[in-house]
């Protein structure tokens, strides 16, 4: 005979145990492991109820399944209640010895002791599979009708649990349910209508024939908690039936008016704003009451009345939306026309039409959106900040995000106004943006002082579906700069500013920002976009037609041919451009998946295929770029800026690099070529994609410093040959592929066009043709090549094994 | 439908631990730290009592949660619950617990592990609320002990 330990003692030790508790827990384990194999089962119910406590400190005990089926079979109540328990934690529909307790519930449900009944009530709830469910069901609708409340409620309650595993028992068991709407006891009625509201999620249609019982009840109550579950009742029925809200005015009114329940107030005002018609003076009286949730100090209901004053005032579907009533259909049931037509026929779950009332109670909402969003209490603050992405115009736009920015400055953990700011930048093809040089230097602050806090990243990294802000930042940069050609310009300047490895500090960048939010840029125009000066107009009276052209329908050509990559290890980080074009699939000018870039390393595909292909097929974009988290470092010293970021700017520089200096100087292309060698340079800092594309837009940089026109113009160039020269062989010999590739055939080319004006003028043609985004509806407009093959597979499946 | 309900100390240690939704037991660990970690964080003071985690819920819920002295109450609900509803709920709990225990602490839920869950079946069943009046959980409770009396008396 074993002396047991009893749940007390045990936890007596393992508090005792300080520092070696894993240790005493599995010496504990082993004692249960011998004690449920004992004869006894007053011991095996001792072992039974410990491991259910060890269970919930992460021990697994479904190895002792057998021993609580065991002990569930006692006769006691004491002995059998511990198994109940472990029961209904652990048992699920995988469980194999779980339909071995069917007869033991048939037996408990049958007892004579109302608790004994409730027990086995309670464990079928929790843990019943399909079989169960389906053995059990009439035996529990048999309890239905039982003499006492306490068995009726919790057997109205397994209900529930039977015709979610087991819904055949709905059609068979629904009618004697229903009767349990006359139950004379509040709790039992309280658990039909949970249960009804509980089918109701899944399918409201079915009951809407209740509606009579249901009003009956409604009108006759005064338990909150039931009052409550009808209003969520209701608020899933009304959709489906035009005539019920009309009916609803008038307990509503009392209700909304009479409660002196919170929670019943609220729930009424929940009803009111989503089901009814926006005409009707209750509207006015629920949103008069939601403005004192909002208002109120108690921070639950500014919480909650706030969330609802969202959803009324959101323009799209918002994603914090609950999931109630969101399936629900337009109201067309019957051939009889709807009772009051408005709100009944169209959107008729949605809370939006009653905007402008809200508007009209809330002249002060922009300011109180603002004023939440920078609460202390996060979860005002995220719905706070939802809402402002809804809520936001051009105009206000600025605004906002100085008031943001200003923000995170203070908070620097403050990650989700980041990623905010660069959603609503982002939102529906950047129309609340109307100034790209200003949102560019906005991309530049975030980059360079706010999206490298390691732990931060290493947040959002955990989730590979969310990019990190400064990912986002670099799709962004990269995005406005290809598609905004008169802010290039100024995206080649922050460019350089951001992987200037010598201004560490980021001052310069938040020296442009102060300048950009003091003075609209407006030197921003370029004319060798031949489109005239661009009005880069700041804060006010932006109107879309006013936004700097965005090129759009660019021809298509045999660039769009799409091709798979040659392996994924091979995939270049030139894919953050093009991730830029194809993840935003309502632009203007929706892009298409080819490489960025295959114009300025091609004069004429058609007569040079193979490198612009060998491009396209690294460039393509079916791998993620792996997680460039943390900084970039720079001799040690951090460069705060984001790896993803720097690429960005590295490819922009590379791309746009004709608008390094207008002037025709070499001295800034000189710059920033030496900038982006630098920071190549660190190997083991940077990530080998962020290395490479540095690497490649400094060749970029390179061919397109000059035209050889001078002697002095090839005098720069082969001092920046000779820079190059000298950096590229330890690239070659990088152990990443791709860095060794570029390197390799960079060395080349230069070496190949050496000084003479010739050779430059040939290189500088490589760089001839513009880049524009390309809508990927044009791909099939590219005709295959004559006597192009795409459709025979190159090996047969059986040469191929 | 309640979808669980958690116990934790200020510390991140369990005290009770319910899941209604079929939450497989390796993931259970994993959704007390994170609710945990979401909880501690939140002032008294300065916060409500509701948060969110889509992540690990989905859209559909709300974390509703009280603190009282060394520990966090938390019951995670979907939208068919009410949020004031559950709060006025975790106060019955706690009330419950209160008049069992007299002057309910950290350290009655600590070895009283069984109890507490007993408690908690008169309130929540399955993740439906069975009873929301502090009263007739009482009575309820009561009765089962005579039960349990009866029977020890009878047996030994």
């Amino acid at each position: 005979m074993f002396s047991t330990k009893s749940l007390h003692n045990l936890v007596r030790g393992l508090r005792a145990a300080k520092g070696d508790e894993s240790q005493y827990i599995s010496q504990c384990v082993e004692e249960c492991k011998r004690e449920a194999r004992s004869k006894n089962l007053q011991v095996k119910s001792t072992a039974v109820l410990k491991l259910a406590y060890l269970q919930m400190l992460n021990y697994d005990m479904s190895w002792a399944c057998f021993a609580v089926v065991e002990v569930m079979s006692h006769s006691k109540y004491t002995v059998k209640r511990p198994a109940y328990l472990a029961c209904s934690i652990v048992f699920d529909d995988d469980t194999d010895v779980s339909l071995l307790t069917t007869n033991l519930f048939k037996k408990d449900l049958t007892s004579k002791e109302q608790f004994e009944t409730g027990l086995a009530l309670n464990c079928i709830a929790c843990m019943a599979s399909p079989e169960i469910a389906r053995d059990l069901s009439p035996d529990l609708v048999g309890l239905l009708t039982s003499s006492r409340p306490y068995v009726r409620k919790k057997a109205v309650l397994c209900m529930y649990k039977v015709f979610y595993k087991y819904p055949p028992a709905l059609r068979s068991s629904f009618g004697r349910l229903r009767e349990r709407l006359g139950d004379d006891d509040q709790g039992v009625l309280t658990s039909v209508i949970n249960t009804l509201l509980e089918l109701a999620r899944k399918n409201a249609k079915n009951y809407l024939s209740l509606v009579p019982q249901l009003y009956h009840i409604l009108t006759n109550t005064t338990n909150n908690w039931l009052i409550i579950k009808m209003l969520k009742l209701f608020q899933l029925l009304c959709p489906l039936e035009p005539r019920l809200p009309p009916k609803l005015l008038e307990p509503l009114t009392l209700i909304l008016t009479q409660t002196k329940a919170k929670s019943v107030e609220y729930e009424a005002i929940r009803l009111i704003l989503r089901v009814m018609p926006s005409d009707i003076q209750l509207v006015k009286t629920a949103i008069d009451r939601l403005r004192n949730f909002v208002d109120s100090v108690d921070k639950n209901l500014r919480y909650l009345g706030f969330t609802l004053l969202s959803e009324v005032l959101a323009h799209a579907s918002p994603s914090v939306r609950p999931a109630i009533g969101a399936d629900a259909v337009n109201g067309t049931a019957g051939e009889e026309q709807p009772l009051q037509a408005a709100g009944s026929s169209d959107d008729s779950t949605s809370t939006r039409r009653h905007r402008k009332q809200v508007e009209a109670l809330f002249p002060d909402l922009h300011q109180k959106v603002l004023e939440f969003v920078e609460d202390s209490d996060a979860s005002l603050r995220s719905v706070a900040l939802w809402l402002l992405n809804e809520i936001a115009t051009p105009q206000t736009f600025p605004d906002i995000v100085r008031r943001l920015l200003r923000f995170t400055r203070q908070n620097p953990a403050s990650q989700d106004f980041l990623r905010s700011i660069l959603a609503m930048g982002k939102k529906s093809n950047y129309e609340l943006v109307g100034d790209y040089a200003w949102y560019l230097v906005v991309l530049a602050d975030i980059a360079k002082n706010r999206t490298t806090s390691p732990a931060s990243h290493h947040h959002f990294a955990a989730s590979s579906a969310v990019k990190s802000p400064a990912e986002e930042v670099a799709h962004q940069l990269i995005d406005v700069a290809v598609r905004v050609p008169s802010v290039r310009k100024y995206a080649v300047q922050l460019g350089c500013l951001m992987i200037d490895a010598s201004d560490l500090s980021g001052d310069a960048v938040h020296g442009m920002l102060q300048a950009a939010q003091d003075h609209p840029l407006h030197d921003a125009d370029d004319g060798r976009e031949g489109q005239g000066p661009t009005q880069p107009q700041h804060l006010d009276g932006i109107v879309a037609d006013s936004q700097p052209p965005i090129p759009e329908g660019a021809p298509p050509s045999d660039d769009l041919i799409d091709l798979p990559p040659v392996s994924e290890a091979f995939v270049s980080y030139g894919n953050i451009a093009i991730s830029a074009r194809s993840g935003s699939s309502t632009l203007l000018a929706p892009p298409s998946a080819p490489a960025p870039s295959a114009s300025s390393l091609s004069v004429d595909h058609g007569r040079d295929p193979p490198l612009p292909r060998k491009r396209r097929d690294n460039e393509h974009p079916r791998v993620k770029p792996p997680n460039t988290g943390g900084l970039a470092l720079v001799e040690g010293k951090s460069l705060g800026i984001a790896p993803s970021v720097v690429g960005a700017s590295a490819w922009m520089l590379g791309e746009f690099h004709r608008h390094l200096d207008p002037n025709g100087s070499t001295r800034s292309f000189n710059e920033a070529f030496t900038s982006l060698l630098d920071i190549a340079s660190c190997p083991t800092q940077l990530p080998p994609q962020v290395q490479q594309l540095c690497l490649w837009s400094a060749l970029k940089v390179l061919t397109g410093a000059t035209r050889g026109d001078t002697q002095t113009e090839i005098n720069e160039y082969i001092k920046l040959r000779a820079l190059i020269e000298r950096h590229l062989p330890s690239f070659i010999s990088s152990p990443h592929v791709e860095v060794s590739e570029r390197s390799a055939f960079a060395y080349f080319l230069v070496d190949y066009f050496s000084g003479d004006a010739e050779g430059l003028r040939t290189t500088a043609c490589l760089q001839h043709d513009d880049l524009y985004p390309v809508d990927t509806r044009d791909q099939p407009k590219v005709s295959a090549s004559e006597g192009l093959d795409l459709r025979t597979p190159f090996f047969t499946t059986a040469a191929a094994s | 439908m309640i979808r669980c309900i958690i116990v934790v100390n200020n510390q991140g240690k369990p005290r009770l631990m319910r899941f209604y939704d079929g939450t497989p037991h390796e993931r259970q660990q994993h959704v007390l730290k994170t609710v945990y970690n979401i909880v501690s964080r939140r002032s008294d003071d300065l916060c409500c009592c509701f948060a969110e985690d889509r992540e690990l819920f989905g859209d559909d819920h709300k974390i509703i949660y009280r603190h009282f002295a060394t520990l966090y109450f938390v019951f995670v609900v979907d939208s068919a619950e009410s949020e004031l509803g559950i709060l006025d709920l975790i106060q019955v709990f706690v009330q419950v617990l209160d008049s069992c225990f007299e002057n309910v602490c950290e350290l009655d839920l600590i070895y009283h592990f069984d109890k507490v869950n007993y408690i908690l079946d008169e309130i929540v069943m399955g993740g439906m609320v069975v009873e929301t009046n502090a009263e007739v959980v009482m009575s309820a409770l009561q009765g089962i002990k005579k039960l349990e009396s009866s029977q020890s008396s009878f047996f030994g």
